[in-house]
Order: structure tokens, then C-alpha cells, then sequence
């Protein structure tokens, strides 16, 4: 997909003094204790968080606590995790999914 | 976490933290499950990933909440983090965690899985931009993150008040509060319920003092608002909303945070086929328990918002109740001080949260109908306008229309168009939504993959939590 970058939806409004990197689609990101892998992503903007398997559009999280299934993410090589649910660890190789047209571009498809 | 205990507690939110303990009191054999990689549940989120003095800028009920988290973790009650029930057969809960299916075997059980946002369909929930507003106070919570642009707040309900506060704490400013709040004076309604404010003084002057920091910020509130559309394209752009005067207006925003209150998350009780009955005063399903929260599942109690929507100040008194009547029916000797001090604090809870139902109705979910290019069913993309067709086809029930319409056929398997879906297949039929009913939930509660089901782990190589 081209066009115009997607901002951020989050910014951070005060910077723990811990921080880690992980990665999101190959691309380092700063992460604190607490984050979760979609907070990873949402802070890191560019794209949007993933698009549909139906139709490729565009998805964000909704709900944050597991019920929606918006969140969908690959995880070090596993597809499909929630990120809302996992917690951000230093080295996580976080890759977007995009729809079914444009598979993960990092990592095993499994 | 030993394969096989007396109670297993699934959530470890205000509710199963409060039963665990008291159980582990009593002597008994517990295991706690969670979702989450710590505990606190929803409400009290990342409780032990900050250091308790930034928890301030959160509130009070928030530092209070830690502290409760913090002495559960140091309890020595043996919990599994990141574990989430996939099947339960009998007495053995199937749990997946770290990418494993492992078994616990539990006596009784106790569903303390908390509540839900209401999920409110209208046009554009679905674009990237709009959530919840207690979804984003969980990332507010977790991680201290604020829009990043311009943002619209709307519903009804404390808890979006409590939110604008907590985003004004960290520095962020919403450019307007639209209340979705189908009654006109809540004050008025306060004068009905005037003995009951007065039994919860506390609780009341929190919320006169929300309203007062929104004014002194200078946050636009904007009342009677009756509909609310979000447009957009790649993410959201503007929020168009409707006055119940029917003047029209919009605003650009980034992010749109909606919120009409929350509703017992009713999935794993579902799937035990436990009955339910549908509450029409708030519009949802509810568990049908006796006056200690066992349900018609014998054995299986439910307890916390799980069970009806209390708050949870309330959580741990329903979970004490169900503690004391499992370790009565296991022989205990139940704590009698302990039942009483619990019925008389749900008692009043129960008063307040009456007044707060009636003083804060949600204005878009029970006052509007859904509007037809609303996307009811996210994962399948099925607008309200397709479920109305398969009404018309015939369904008469959540079961058919996903048949029907494929509304509910998705990976979230109906736990955010349920309820909605109940609600709008009422309204067309004519049906009473009770007839109508929810969902049928089955196991396994989330996807698995082949993989994980094929390498089960037996039961006696359990590993620790």
C-alpha cells in the first residue's frame, strides 16, 4: 500500500526512565514496562495497525481487553496473537498483518 | 500450579483476587487464572509495572486498586498469568499458555472474568481511531500514552468523566465531551434516589468534582447528544453527532473514545450452558445465581461485575460470599461476621448502582435504533442493514441470523455483536429480547491452532505458573 504515512494514533505523555527497543515490521521502537504489543504498534504510526482479511481495510484495536480480536498481530513468528494481551519484551519482532493480499513481511508465515 | 485443587478462580481482577484469598484462608486448594500478565484486572490494569507513587495521577480508586494488587501478588495464592481458558469439561479447565494447552482440575470453579464495554455499533466504529474510552483508559493505564491529535470523548456514564480527568492529569486536552446521557437531569433523578447519595457521599462528591475539573479546564461539554457517526478513511477524520433537538454538527478528530457504560462478560459462562436471563433495564445478559453467586451450573459460582454490574468496590464482597458457601459446602466452617459485612456492602452498592443506571442511560445504544450502515459484525463486516434482512428472512433468534447473515461467525465469536445483535433482532421482530437471546458460545473460547491442540501437555507435567 502507498500514499500518505498514517500518524500515530498515541503519543506518550510522560517517558518512564526504563525503556527497551522492539521491533515493528523491521523497524526499531522504544518501549516501557507496562506496554503492551499494541500499545507498540500504535505508538509506532506509519501504517495502519492491520487491515482485514475481508477486503483489506484498514483495523485498529477496540476494546483492549481481549474480546474483539481487533488487535491481531504476529509475535516473534506467530501469527494471529492478541496483541492487547501480550506484554512488550525487549527484542519482540512484531510484524503487522495485512489483510490476506499482503501477507507479514518479516518472519516465518506459518 | 499443582494439577489438581479444590477452586479454580478464573480472573484475577478485584473479584477473583478477593475469593482467592479468602479460600487460601480457609486452607483450601486454589489456582488463579488471568489473561493478563499481572493482576488487577481490567479496572486496575499494570497495577505492579509502575511504581505506586506515578499510580497518583491515575486517582485514588486506581492507588487503592494497586495496593490491593500488590498484597494479592505477595499472598502466596498460586496463580497463572497469560492463561486463558480455552475448554472445560467437567471438572478439568483446558488453559492455553505461552503457546501451550495445559489442565488443571478444579472441584468447583469460580468465574470472576469481570465486565465488558458495552460494544455500541454506529457508522465508522469501525475505522482505526475510535474505541472505547475504557479501552483507552486501559492503555492510559498500562503504558501512560494520550492521543496524539485532536480527540472527541462521548457517552455517558462516570467513567468517561473519570477518563477526561485522568487525560487532563497527564496534560491532554479533548476537544469536546459529547453526553450521550438519555436523561436530561440527572439531577433530578439524584432526587430520588436522595438517601442512597447520602449513604455514598464519597462516591458522589467524586463525581461533582469530575464535572467541576472539566469546567475549570475549559472542556466543551456538549449534552443531549443522540447519535454519533465517525467518517474517515485509512483512520478516522471527523465525528458528525445528532442533538436530540436534531441539530447537527461535527468535529475533525483523530480519535473518537466512546463509552455507554459496561456489561457482564458472559462468555465462559455461556459455554457452560449456564442459564442467563436478559436484563431489560440494562439491556444485557445477566447469570441467574442463587444469593451466594452459584449458578445453575452446579458448582460453578460467579461472582463480581461477571455476574451484574456492581463496580468493583463491590467485586470483593460478591466474591467473599461465594468463598464463604465453597468452604462451607467443602466442610469449613464459614465466616459468619464475614457474610454479613459482605451482604450489607452489596446492599448498598446495589442502591447506588441503581441510581446511576437511572441518572446515566445510554442515549446512542437504547435510544437510537442501529443505523443501517452501522458494521454490527466487525470480524465479518456485516452491516445492521444485512441482520435486518435476515429478520425479515425469518431469524428470530442471534443463532439463525449468524446462519443467515454469517453476523457472529467471526473470530470474536459474538462477544462484541451480541449483544447489539440481541437488541436489533428484538426491535425488528417484535420479539421480547429475552425470547430472542444471545449467542450459543462454544469451546474452544478462542482460536487454537492445530498445533497447540495436538501437544496438549498432560496433566502431571504442569508447569509452574
Amino acid at each position: 500500500m502507498t500514499g500518505p504515512a498514517t500518524p500515530a494514533l498515541l503519543r506518550r505523555a510522560k517517558a518512564d526512565t526504563v525503556a527497551f527497543m522492539v521491533t515493528v515490521d523491521g523497524l526499531p521502537v522504544q518501549v516501557h514496562p507496562g506496554d503492551s504489543v499494541a500499545v507498540a504498534v500504535l505508538c509506532a504510526g506509519g501504517k495502519p495497525y492491520r487491515r482485514a482479511v475481508l477486503g483489506d481495510a484498514p483495523r485498529a484495536p477496540y476494546c483492549m481487553m481481549g474480546a474483539c480480536f481487533e488487535c491481531l498481530v504476529q509475535v516473534d513468528g506467530v501469527p494471529n496473537r492478541q496483541g492487547c494481551l501480550v506484554p512488550a519484551r525487549p527484542g519482540m519482532r512484531i510484524v503487522r498483518q495485512n489483510g490476506l493480499n499482503a501477507g507479514p513481511q518479516e518472519g516465518p508465515a506459518e | 500450579m499443582t494439577g489438581m485443587v479444590d477452586v479454580a478462580i478464573i480472573g484475577a481482577g478485584p473479584a477473583g483476587m478477593a475469593a482467592a484469598q479468602a479460600l487460601h484462608v480457609h486452607g483450601l486448594r486454589v489456582s488463579v487464572l488471568d489473561e493478563r500478565a499481572g493482576p488487577g484486572g481490567n479496572v486496575h490494569a499494570a497495577a505492579l509495572d509502575h511504581p505506586p507513587e506515578g499510580a497518583a495521577l491515575l486517582g485514588r480508586d486506581y492507588v487503592r486498586g494497586a495496593q490491593a494488587a500488590r498484597a494479592f501478588a505477595q499472598s502466596g495464592v498460586p496463580v497463572a498469568y497469560g492463561a486463558s481458558v480455552s475448554r472445560i469439561e467437567g471438572e478439568t479447565i483446558h488453559y492455553l499458555q505461552h503457546g501451550r494447552l495445559r489442565q488443571i482440575t478444579a472441584g468447583r470453579l469460580m468465574l470472576a472474568t469481570g465486565a465488558i464495554e458495552r460494544p455500541v455499533p454506529f457508522p465508522g466504529w469501525h475505522l482505526p481511531g475510535v474505541m472505547g474510552a475504557g479501552a483507552f483508559q486501559l492503555m492510559l493505564k498500562q503504558s501512560r500514552v494520550v492521543p496524539a491529535g485532536g480527540y472527541v470523548l462521548c457517552g455517558t456514564g462516570p467513567l468517561v468523566l473519570l477518563v477526561a480527568c485522568q487525560l487532563l492529569a497527564l496534560g491532554s486536552r479533548p476537544l469536546a465531551l459529547l453526553e450521550t446521557n438519555a436523561v436530561a437531569s440527572p439531577v433530578r433523578v439524584g432526587a430520588a434516589h436522595l438517601s442512597t447519595l447520602a449513604r455514598n457521599a464519597g462516591a458522589v462528591a467524586k463525581g461533582l468534582s469530575y464535572m467541576a475539573r472539566l469546567r475549570l479546564a475549559g472542556v466543551p461539554v456538549i449534552s443531549g447528544v443522540t447519535g454519533v457517526e465517525a467518517k474517515g478513511g485509512e483512520t478516522l477524520q471527523s465525528v458528525h453527532y445528532r442533538r436530540r433537538d436534531g441539530a447537527t454538527a461535527s468535529l475533525d478528530a483523530g480519535m473518537l473514545l466512546f463509552h455507554e457504560g459496561v456489561i457482564p462478560g458472559t462468555q465462559l459462562g455461556l459455554a457452560l450452558d449456564c442459564r442467563h436471563r436478559w436484563d431489560s433495564d440494562q439491556q444485557c445478559l445477566v447469570p441467574v445465581t442463587d444469593e451466594w453467586g452459584e449458578s445453575s451450573r452446579a458448582g460453578t459460582f460467579i461472582v463480581g461485575d461477571a455476574a451484574g454490574i456492581l463496580g468493583a468496590d463491590a467485586a470483593p464482597h460478591s466474591a467473599m460470599l461465594a468463598a464463604q458457601r465453597i468452604a462451607q459446602q467443602l466442610g469449613h466452617r464459614p465466616d459468619a461476621r464475614a457474610v454479613a459485612a459482605a451482604r450489607r456492602a452489596l446492599e448498598q452498592a446495589s442502591g447506588f448502582r441503581r441510581f446511576l443506571d437511572a441518572a446515566y442511560r445510554p442515549g446512542v445504544a437504547f435510544g437510537t435504533p442501529i443505523a443501517d450502515e452501522a458494521m454490527i459484525c466487525r470480524c465479518e463486516q456485516v452491516t445492521a442493514a444485512t441482520l435486518r434482512a435476515a429478520v425479515r428472512d425469518g431469524a428470530r433468534g442471534p443463532a439463525q441470523a449468524k446462519a443467515f447473515s454469517r453476523c457472529g461467525m467471526g473470530l470474536c465469536q459474538g462477544r462484541i455483536c451480541g449483544n447489539a445483535a440481541t437488541r436489533l433482532i428484538a426491535a425488528d421482530s417484535g420479539l421480547d429480547a429475552a425470547a430472542v437471546g444471545g449467542h450459543h458460545v462454544r469451546f474452544p473460547l478462542k482460536p487454537l491452532s492445530l498445533a497447540e491442540l495436538a501437544d496438549e501437555a498432560p496433566q502431571t507435567e504442569q508447569a509452574d505458573g
